[in-house]
């Protein structure tokens, strides 16, 4: 795979971004620009970019003292390029440079297009876009590199029954009733957003969130373990990587059970023993059957190839595998995540259902639908 | 979107918000807060919280009538605004802003800040830096 060509796009996309005057292509390492100039952004992040390309030419990856490739340092998640190909696109997998300029700078205007009438905090007044955050362009038209036309693989009969009942369910149940508003996973504070897999894919497709807040994790290595800690919900995943097997199929988390090995400069990460999380679910629908396996290849001082292969016989006829980038973060501060502490979301979301309740009583009607994500 | 009241205190601007389509969020924006009680404020800053999953700024605001009100405006996660070079010391207490928000449901003095400005209309966080925006409301 093209690797070397990405790295060495990167610089030009920049270069292309400046010629344009339209794009912040925040690449390599994310930078600090002035609060209100895009000019400076862009230009802060060509100096980046040059820098890395430059850093790359003799690069290898450093070693930790007790002799393990480094991968140490906080990683960047949001990413503007889509899981799932557009489907026009076929078989084609990468764009042409300026193909993938254009269509960066279009997935940063969506994003910037956060509707300031909405019931909403202004998204960019917050730092919250994918650009903002440090979101790289990509020639790839895809995260997902397999199947070869960039799509989800077809779901077994057991998943499409499963998805039936979940629609049907979906009907007959309202999110704003009661605790319901709380529905899933990520709002009872039980799990932040992409612990595993680590990058999920942004717009188009209303994954918007997916693109910029609080996307990053901070690795840490010691002698036999990886611990990765994500900004999101705190989550903390301890990996060790002293060949010891997994554990007993009849414990499951959340995280499931990872166990890592190293295959040259590459750390390899297996995870099962998922929990079923229904009613919410595993990342793509996956049941308690997922297998993820994660690849970690740390390519310049603030580049961190990731790969992973997502197996779950219960609903994918077969495996599909992603291949992207995460760029290094600085400066690198994981945030407290005072999910139920400074929350006072939790009683703001629970009395204001509690009086579209009534209102909806009063009125005869439904309640209006909220969002649970 | 009109937000033409400026005027000292709150302002309960009602029914001005006929076309608007709320986004999805991750989490219960519109359970919380009222697309029908979009509220202009002015006040001091009193406390400001950075944490995750949401920033929590208090502002003291002097309605009409004399009476001092503490609202509570909850905005994005610290993370971002850190990288880009924002902290704290940029919002100090003590600092004047105006803020345009939406009240909470339960009628109480919080709301979900669009955003936050200095009287001299300068951004206090990020507006104006995004690609095609300004940093204003639009009209």
């Amino acid at each position: 795979m093209g690797n070397r060509m990405l790295r060495a796009w990167s610089a030009a996309a920049v270069v292309l971004g400046v010629a344009a005057g339209a794009v912040a292509v925040t690449a390599q390492q994310v930078t600090a620009p002035s609060a209100n100039s895009t000019d400076a952004a862009i230009k802060a992040a060509a100096d980046a970019a040059r820098k890395e390309a430059e850093a790359l030419k003799n690069w290898t990856v450093g070693r930790t003292a007790w002799g393990d490739p480094d991968l140490r340092g906080v990683w960047h998640l949001a990413t503007y390029t889509p899981l799932q190909r557009p489907v026009d696109l076929g078989e084609k997998a990468f764009y042409t440079e300026q193909e993938a300029v254009e269509v960066f700078k279009s997935r940063v205007e969506r994003d910037a297009e956060v509707d300031p009438r909405t019931v909403h905090y202004d998204w960019k007044e917050y730092g919250m876009d994918g650009w903002q955050g440090g979101a790289r362009p990509n020639l790839r038209t895809s995260l997902i590199a397999e199947p070869s036309n960039g799509r989800l693989p077809g779901l077994t009969p057991e998943a499409e029954r499963r998805r039936a009942e979940r629609a049907e369910a979906a009907k007959r149940r309202d999110p704003a009733a009661g605790i319901q508003t709380f529905g899933n996973t990520y709002t009872r504070c039980i799990l932040g957003n992409g612990a595993i897999p680590l990058v999920r894919g942004g717009n188009p497709g209303g994954e918007g969130s997916a693109a910029g807040v609080t996307a990053e994790a901070q690795f840490f290595q010691s002698p036999g373990y990886l611990t990765i800690v994500t900004q999101s919900n705190n989550d903390i995943r301890i990996i060790p990587l002293d060949g010891r097997p997994h554990m007993s199929d009849k414990v499951r988390q959340w995280y499931g059970d990872s166990r890592g090995r190293w295959e040259g400069n590459t750390l390899v990460v297996e995870a099962r023993n998922f929990n079923d999380r229904s009613p919410a679910q595993n990342f793509q629908g996956a049941t308690d059957g997922l297998t993820v396996v994660e690849r970690f290849t740390r390519v310049g001082p603030n580049t961190m190839r990731y790969e992973y292969t997502m197996t779950d016989p219960k609903t994918w006829t077969q495996p599909w595998r992603v291949e992207t980038e995460m760029p290094r973060v600085d400066p690198s501060v994981i945030f407290e995540f005072a999910c139920h502490e400074s929350n006072y979301g939790v009683i703001n979301v629970v009395r204001g259902t509690q009086i579209r309740e009534r209102e909806a009583a009063a009125s005869g009607r439904r309640p209006a639908r909220a969002g649970g994500e | 979107m009109r937000i033409t009241v400026r005027v000292l205190g709150v302002v309960v601007a009602l029914g001005l918000l006929v076309a608007a389509v709320p986004v999805a969020a991750h989490h219960s924006f519109a359970a919380a807060f009222d697309e029908n009680k979009p509220v202009n404020l002015q006040g001091t800053v009193s406390k400001v919280e950075l944490v995750n999953p949401h920033a929590w700024i208090w502002i003291d605001v002097k309605s009409n009538d004399g009476k001092l009100t503490t609202w509570g405006i909850e905005g994005g996660p610290p993370t971002n605004l850190l990288r880009n070079g924002i902290t704290k010391a940029s919002l100090p207490v003590g600092s004047q802003v105006k803020v345009f928000a939406y009240q909470a449901k339960s009628g109480e003095p919080k709301g979900v800040g669009v955003f936050v400005e200095y009287l001299d209309g300068r951004k206090v966080f990020m507006g104006g830096s995004a690609p095609g925006a300004d940093g204003k409301p639009a009209n």
